[in-house]
C-alpha cells in the first residue's frame, strides 16, 4: 500500500486531481460557513453581473449564485458519488459471482451484462425518467445505478476469471478454504485498482448522467443543485441576455470535477498497470477491448 | 458463419431486454400514464384512440401474456403505436422525420473524432512520453469527464450568440427547398458545424485515448520491431503495421460509445434546435408522449446493436491476424 | 454602436473562415453562410414572417377542428369567423361572414345573416348550407365540437341561402359568445371526410385571406392569399410565412437576423434583446390580458387548511402576504401588470368597472406583512413552537401551492408568494407537478392550492363564470377554488338571460361588488400579452398609442385577422 502512495505521490497530475477533489468537497461539506443563509433566498436584483457583494453575481430571481454554487455542490457530488459507489458494487459483485462460480451462472449473467451493456444509457435513463415524472436525486440515483453497472461487472469478471486459475487461488481451494472466505480474502484485495478505476469512470459517468438529466428539466426544479442551476439558467435564458455568470458558474463546477475525477483516473491507471509505468495511462477501455478481441478470437 | 452464435445471442438478449422494458414499464407504474395520455388528446380522444392506447400500455382486461403477444405482433409490422402529441401521426412516422437527421449528425461527427481521436492518439502513443503526449493524453481523458450540456452551452453562447459565426437553429436554412445541389449541401453542412464539434469531444477524447494505449502495446509486439530493424521509415512503421492493428480496440470501443454518443446527441439537438430523435425525444418526454419516447428507445438500442454487428463483422476483415488464423 | 458590431462580427467570420477551411469548401461554406445571413428576398409579393407557435417540426394539418394537431394560423387566416367582439371596445362586434344575428322574442333561438357573395377559396359560393351543415356535424360528432354547441343547440335550419336560425335548448343570450370560435367548413368538401377529426386538411379550401399553402416544409410554411377572398380590398399582405422556433431561446437567437415581423413570443429583457437591435424598427406592446390569482380549494379534506381557507381574514392575510411587484419585476420580467382590485378585474375591461367595487375593498390588495400578521392574531391563528400558525380551533395548517413543472415564470412568482406567506407564519410550499397530473389534481380536488388564470372571453363575464360558478365548480381547470355562493349564482344566471347592454353591465357590477366583498380567490397580477413587431416591412401595427384591440397573433385572439388587414407593406 505505502508503495502505492508513494507512486500516486510521484503523479503530479494525480496529486493535483486529488486535490481539486477534496477542494470541492470540503466546500461542499463547509457550505454552512462559506455561504451562510438559505441559498435559495432573493438577496438582489435579477440577473447582476458579479460584483464584491455578490462574486459571481445574481441569478434571475436575484439570487446569489456563489451561495448556490457552493451549496449545490452538496447534491451534485453527493448523488455523483454514492451513486458511483453504488454502480460500482452492483458491477463488481456481478462481475465476482459470474467469473468465479462460472457454468451456468456465468451464462446467465454474462449475458445479462452484455444486453445491458449495448442498450443506450441515457434514452433508457429518459424513458425511465419520463415514466417517474419529476424525480428527486435518489430516484435518479437509483435509475442512472440501476442501468450503468454492465462496465464495471465486465471487467471485474474478467479479472477474475484469470485470478481463479492462479495457484494461491487453487491453493486456497483445495485447503478448503470456504467460497466466500476466497473471494472476499484473496480475490478481492487483488481487485482494489480495478475497482478504483472502475470507481472514478463510474463517478464520472454518474455526474455526467445526473446532470443530463437535471438539465432536461427531470429534476426537482426546487433542489439546487448544479444540475438544476443549469435548468433555471436555461430557463431564463441566461446565455441570450448575457448573463454568463449564470450558466457559467455551475458548468464550471461541472467541469471541475470532471477535470480532478479524469486527473485521478490516470493513478488508477498506474497503478493497475506497473508494466506500463512508463507510458502514463491506460483507460479501461483497452482492457475491454483486449479482452473483447481475445473472447472473439476463442469462439472462433 | 464469420459473426459467432454468441454475439448473436446477446444481441437478441438486449433488444428483448428493451422490448421487456417498454412493455412492463408503463404496466408497472402507479397512477397509469394512459390517464395522462388521454386527458391530453383531450376532444380527440376518441373511443378508437383511447382503446388504442389502453390496449398498448395494459389498461385492459386480458392476460399479461396475450398482451405481450398483441405487443410483440405490433413491433413485428412496425406498429409503435400512435403519437400523443402529434395525434393522428403515428410513431414511425414521427420518428422517420427526423432519425435522417440524427444518423447524418452522428455518423459526420463520428467520422471526424475518428480521424482527429485516432492521429492524435497514434502520435502520442509514437512519442511517448514527449511534450505532446503529456499535453494531449490527459486532454483527452479530461474531455471525456466533462458533460455535453456543459460543452454545447459553451459552444453556443461563444460561437452562436457572441461570435455569431454559425447559425444557431436549423438543420439548413429554412428558406431553401432541400434538393441536390451545392447551396442546399453547403447549407446542412454550415448548419452541422455547431452540433458536430459539440458531440467530438466526448469521441475524440475516448479515441485517442483507446489509439494511444492499443498502439503502446502493439510497438511492443515483435513484428513492429522487426519493421524498424527492416530499416523502414518512422512513418511507414507507424501506418502501415501499427495503426493498423491498433485500429481494433478503437473499432470495437466505437460501437460501445454509441449509446452514448446517442445521449450527446439529445442534448446537442436540443441545444441547436437541431430536427433530429434527440429533440423528438425531448419534446416527446416533455408532453409525456410515451409512445415516441418507447419507440426511441427500441431504435436507438436497434442502432448500437446494428453498429456492433457490423464492427464484428468488420474485425475479421480487418484484423489479419484473425484471417489468417481462420484460413 | 449596432452598426460597429455587425461589420465586425462579419469580419472575424470571414478571418476565421479562412483559418479554418481551404479551397471548395470555403466557397460552399461562404455561400450558405451568405444565405443564412439574408433577408428575405426582394420581391413583389409582401411576405409576413410571423411567429405564433413553438413546436419542434412543422405538421401539416389544418383542421380546424384537431384544437392540438392543428396549425394555429388555421382559424381566421383560413376560417374566419362569423364575427369578431373586440374587448379593447367594450365587446363591440366587428362583422366578419355574419353581417348581423337576432334572437328571436322569446329568446329560444338566433338568426344569423351571412354576408352576400361570400365564396370559398376555391370559388364556391359560401352558404348557410355550409354552416348548418358545420354545427350538424359537431352536433353529431361531439369530438369535434370544439365551442361546445351540444350543450346550447337544439336544432339547425336555413330559412334562406343566407340565413342560418339555430334552435337553442335553453335561454342564453350569451349564445354569440359561443360562437366567436366557431369555424365554418364548406360543406363540398367536409361531407366526404369519414373521420372529421382525423383529417389532416393539408390543402384547405376555406373563407379567409390567407387560405393557399404554398410551401410546406418541417422547417417553415407559407401560406397565401386568398384568390375568392371577399374582403380582398382591405388585404395588403400577400403571404404569411411561418418559420419553425422550438423555443425562446431559439427565438431569441433569431432576432438579430432581422427577419422577424409579427411575433408572440416571450422575450426577456426584451429591450436589450429586441428593440435594441433595431431601435427604428421594432417595437412591442404586451397589455395586460387575464388576471393570475392564488385560489385555495375550499373542498380540501385538509380539515385545518379548509377552516383556514373558509375564513375571510385568512384570505385577506394571504393577500396583504403577496408582493406582487416582485412577482411582476423578478418573476415576470417586468411584463406583467400588478392587480390591485379585490375584484380581480383586468385592465383591459375598464369600460366595466364598478368603483363601488374598489376604495375599501382594496385595501387588502397592499404587500404589508405586519398588518397581516395582526390581521391573523386578531382572528385567532396562535403560533406554534415551529413558528407556524394554527387555526383558531387549533388544527395545523399546512398547504403547497402547485404550479406545473417547467412554467418557470410562474414557478418563480409562486416562491416569492410562499417567502411571503412564510414570514407571516403560515406553512405554505411549493409543489410542481407535471402539467398534465396538475390538470388532473385540479379536476380530482387533491390540489389544496394552485396560482392559476381564467380564460377570458370578448367581455369580462366568461372569465369570472367560468370560474366562481357552483356549475363548473371543480369542473374545468379554471374553477380550482370549487367555490359556490347562491347569491353569486343568481347574478350569473341574470347575467345570462339579460337582453340588453345597459342591463348587463348593471349585473356585473354585482358580479365584482360580491367578489371584491367575499374575497374568495386572492388576484395577484395579470399576464402579459404577447405582441412584438418589426415596421421593418410592414406598418399599421396596432401599438400603445393606438390601443384599438388585442394585437397578439396567438390563436386565442380573433382579432388577429383584423390587425392583419390593417398592415400595409412599405414601399
Amino acid at each position: 500500500m505505502s508503495s502505492g502512495l508513494k507512486l500516486f505521490l510521484r503523479q503530479k497530475k494525480a496529486v493535483a486531481g486529488f486535490i481539486i477533489i477534496v477542494a470541492l468537497c470540503l466546500m461542499a461539506l463547509l457550505a454552512p460557513v462559506l455561504a451562510p443563509g438559505d441559498p435559495a433566498q432573493r438577496v438582489g436584483r435579477s440577473h447582476q453581473p458579479p460584483t464584491a457583494e455578490h462574486v459571481f453575481g445574481t441569478t434571475k430571481m436575484g439570487r446569489d449564485v456563489y451561495a448556490q454554487f457552493v451549496w449545490g455542490a452538496r447534491p451534485s457530488l453527493a448523488v455523483g458519488f454514492a451513486t458511483g459507489l453504488a454502480i460500482t458494487a452492483i458491477g463488481t459483485a456481478i462481475g465476482l459471482i459470474a467469473g468465479y462460480f462460472g457454468g451456468r451462472t456465468d451464462a446467465v449473467l454474462d449475458l445479462t451484462t452484455n444486453a445491458v451493456l449495448v442498450i443506450p444509457n441515457i434514452p433508457l435513463l429518459i424513458l425511465l425518467a419520463s415514466f417517474a415524472g419529476t424525480v428527486g436525486p435518489m430516484a435518479i440515483m437509483a435509475i442512472i445505478a440501476l442501468t450503468s453497472w454492465p462496465w464495471g461487472a465486465r471487467m471485474t469478471r474478467a479479472q477474475t476469471l484469470s485470478l481463479k486459475n492462479r495457484e494461491f487461488i487453487v491453493a486456497a481451494r483445495m485447503v478448503g478454504e470456504p467460497w466466500w472466505r476466497i473471494i472476499f480474502v484473496e480475490i478481492l484485495p487483488n481487485l482494489v485498482p480495478l475497482i478504483g478505476i472502475n470507481l472514478v469512470g463510474s463517478i464520472i459517468y454518474a455526474i455526467v448522467a445526473q446532470t443530463t438529466l437535471e438539465y432536461l428539466g427531470f429534476g426537482d426544479p426546487l433542489n439546487v443543485t448544479w444540475g438544476t442551476m443549469l435548468y433555471n439558467a436555461q430557463n431564463s435564458s441566461a446565455i441570450i441576455v448575457g448573463a454568463w455568470w449564470d450558466i457559467g458558474a455551475p458548468a464550471l463546477g461541472i467541469a471541475i470535477v470532471g477535470l480532478g475525477l479524469a486527473l485521478l483516473n490516470f493513478t488508477f491507471d498506474e497503478i493497475a498497470n506497473p508494466q506500463l509505468r512508463s507510458g502514463p495511462a491506460l483507460s479501461r477501455w483497452l482492457r475491454l477491448n483486449r479482452l473483447r478481441a481475445r473472447e472473439l478470437r476463442a469462439v472462433r | 458463419m464469420r459473426i459467432p452464435l454468441r454475439r448473436l445471442g446477446v444481441y437478441l438478449a438486449a433488444f428483448l431486454f428493451a422490448i421487456v422494458v417498454n412493455f412492463t414499464l408503463p404496466r408497472l407504474m402507479p397512477g397509469s400514464p394512459v390517464d395522462s395520455m388521454i386527458a391530453q388528446l383531450g376532444p380527440r380522444a376518441t373511443p378508437a384512440a383511447i382503446e388504442a392506447i389502453k390496449a398498448r400500455f395494459g389498461a385492459v382486461e386480458q392476460p399479461i401474456w396475450l398482451q405481450f403477444l398483441d405487443y410483440l405482433k405490433g413491433l413485428a409490422t412496425f406498429d409503435l403505436g400512435v403519437s400523443v402529441k402529434y395525434y393522428p401521426q403515428t410513431v414511425t412516422e414521427v420518428l422517420a422525420r427526423s432519425a435522417g437527421w440524427t444518423a447524418f449528425l452522428v455518423v459526420t461527427a463520428v467520422i471526424f473524432s475518428l480521424c482527429v481521436g485516432v492521429s492524435l492518439g497514434a502520435v502520442a502513443a509514437w512519442r511517448r512520453g514527449g511534450r505532446f503526449d503529456a499535453f494531449v493524453s490527459p486532454f483527452s481523458v479530461v474531455l471525456i469527464a466533462v458533460p455535453p450540456v456543459i460543452i454545447a452551452l459553451a459552444t453556443l453562447f461563444t460561437f452562436g450568440v457572441t461570435l455569431r459565426w454559425f447559425p444557431v437553429g436549423y438543420a439548413y436554412d429554412p428558406s431553401l427547398d432541400p434538393g441536390i445541389n451545392f447551396t442546399f449541401f453547403g447549407s446542412v453542412f454550415w448548419h452541422a458545424i455547431m452540433p458536430v464539434l459539440t458531440l467530438s469531444p466526448y469521441m475524440i477524447g475516448e479515441f485517442q485515448t483507446t489509439m494511444r494505449s492499443s498502439m503502446i502495446s502493439v510497438l511492443g509486439e515483435d513484428y513492429v520491431t522487426m519493421g524498424r530493424a527492416k530499416g523502414l521509415s518512422n512513418t511507414a512503421v507507424m501506418f502501415s503495421y501499427a495503426a493498423r492493428n491498433a485500429m481494433l480496440p478503437v473499432m470495437t470501443n466505437l460501437a460501445l460509445m454509441l449509446g452514448a454518443v446517442f445521449g450527446g446527441s439529445i442534448v446537442t439537438e436540443i441545444v441547436f434546435n437541431y430536427p433530429g430523435l434527440g429533440l423528438t425525444l425531448f419534446t416527446a418526454s416533455v408532453a409525456r408522449d410515451y409512445p415516441v419516447i418507447q419507440g426511441q428507445l427500441l431504435l436507438m438500442t436497434m442502432a448500437t446493436l446494428g453498429a456492433n454487428l457490423l464492427v464484428d463483422i468488420l474485425y475479421g476483415v480487418v484484423d489479419p491476424r484473425v484471417q489468417e488464423g481462420r484460413t | 454602436m449596432r452598426a460597429k458590431r455587425t461589420t465586425l462580427s462579419s469580419f472575424r467570420r470571414a478571418v476565421s473562415l479562412r483559418r479554418l477551411f481551404a479551397g471548395a469548401a470555403l466557397a460552399a461554406l461562404s455561400v450558405a453562410g451568405g444565405m443564412t445571413a439574408q433577408s428575405t428576398p426582394a420581391s413583389a409579393e409582401a411576405v409576413l414572417s410571423m411567429h405564433i407557435e413553438e413546436q419542434t417540426s412543422w405538421v401539416q394539418n389544418f383542421n380546424p377542428f384537431d384544437l392540438g394537431g392543428r396549425r394555429q394560423s388555421t382559424m381566421d387566416f383560413i376560417y374566419e369567423p362569423l364575427v369578431i367582439f373586440n374587448d379593447y371596445d367594450g365587446g363591440k362586434p366587428i362583422w366578419r361572414l355574419a353581417t348581423a344575428y337576432k334572437f328571436s322574442d322569446d329568446l329560444k333561438s338566433i338568426t344569423y345573416t351571412l354576408r352576400d357573395g361570400v365564396k370559398w377559396s376555391d370559388g364556391q359560393p359560401l352558404t348557410s348550407a355550409d354552416m348548418k351543415f358545420t354545427l350538424e356535424m359537431m352536433l353529431k360528432n361531439p369530438a369535434v365540437d370544439t365551442v361546445g354547441v351540444g350543450e346550447t343547440v337544439a336544432s339547425v335550419e336555413t330559412p334562406s341561402a343566407t340565413e342560418v336560425k339555430i334552435n337553442l335548448k335553453s335561454v342564453d343570450t350569451h349564445f354569440p359568445e359561443t360562437l366567436a370560435d366557431f369555424p365554418v367548413v364548406p360543406e363540398h368538401i367536409w361531407k366526404d371526410v369519414k373521420d372529421p377529426l382525423a383529417f389532416k386538411n393539408e390543402k384547405p379550401v376555406g373563407s379567409g385571406p390567407m387560405t393557399e399553402v404554398r410551401r410546406f416544409t418541417p422547417q417553415v410554411y407559407e401560406q397565401c392569399r386568398n384568390p375568392n377572398y371577399w374582403d380582398a380590398a382591405s388585404l395588403k399582405v400577400d403571404c404569411l410565412k411561418l418559420p419553425q422556433i422550438s423555443g425562446n431561446d431559439q427565438m431569441l437567437a433569431l432576432l438579430p437576423e432581422g427577419t422577424m415581423d409579427w411575433i408572440g413570443s416571450f422575450i426577456p429583457q426584451i429591450d436589450k434583446t429586441y428593440v435594441a437591435l433595431d431601435a427604428k424598427n421594432n417595437g412591442y406592446w404586451q397589455p395586460p390580458a387575464e388576471t393570475v390569482a392564488f385560489q385555495m380549494n375550499f373542498k380540501t379534506k385538509n380539515a385545518g387548511n379548509a377552516e383556514a381557507f373558509a375564513d375571510i381574514n385568512f384570505r385577506r392575510a394571504f393577500s396583504l402576504a403577496m408582493d406582487r411587484t416582485s412577482m411582476v419585476d423578478i418573476a415576470g420580467f417586468g411584463y406583467p401588470v400588478v392587480n390591485l382590485h379585490a375584484s380581480g378585474l383586468p385592465p383591459r375591461f375598464d369600460s366595466w368597472r364598478n368603483k363601488a367595487a374598489e376604495g375599501e375593498h382594496d385595501v387588502w390588495m397592499a404587500y404589508d406583512v405586519d398588518k397581516a400578521s395582526k390581521v391573523l392574531d386578531d382572528a385567532g391563528y396562535k403560533k406554534g413552537a415551529d413558528g407556524f400558525r394554527t387555526t383558531p380551533k387549533g388544527q395545523p395548517i399546512a398547504f403547497s401551492i402547485a404550479v406545473p413543472n417547467g412554467w418557470t415564470d410562474w414557478i418563480d412568482a409562486v416562491q416569492i408568494a410562499v417567502e411571503g406567506l412564510r414570514k407571516i407564519g403560515v406553512n405554505a410550499s411549493v409543489a410542481t407537478p407535471e402539467y398534465e397530473q396538475w390538470q388532473k389534481q385540479i379536476l380530482d380536488g387533491t390540489l389544496d392550492a394552485v396560482m392559476n388564470s381564467r380564460a377570458d372571453g370578448p367581455t369580462p363575464f366568461r372569465g369570472y363564470y367560468q370560474s366562481l360558478s357552483t356549475p363548473f365548480a371543480g369542473r374545468i381547470t379554471s374553477a380550482p377554488s370549487r367555490y359556490s355562493n347562491a347569491e353569486l349564482d343568481k347574478v350569473f344566471d341574470a347575467y345570462r338571460k339579460a337582453t340588453s347592454e345597459e342591463e348587463r353591465h348593471k349585473l356585473f357590477d354585482q358580479v365584482q361588488l360580491i367578489v371584491a366583498t367575499e374575497f374568495p380567490v386572492v388576484p395577484v397580477f395579470n399576464g402579459p400579452t404577447w405582441f412584438q413587431y418589426s415596421t421593418k416591412r410592414f406598418t399599421g401595427w396596432v401599438t400603445k398609442d393606438e390601443p384599438v384591440m388585442n394585437p397578439e397573433d396567438h390563436d386565442n385572439n380573433r382579432l388577429r385577422l383584423v390587425h392583419l388587414l390593417r398592415l400595409k407593406p412599405v414601399q
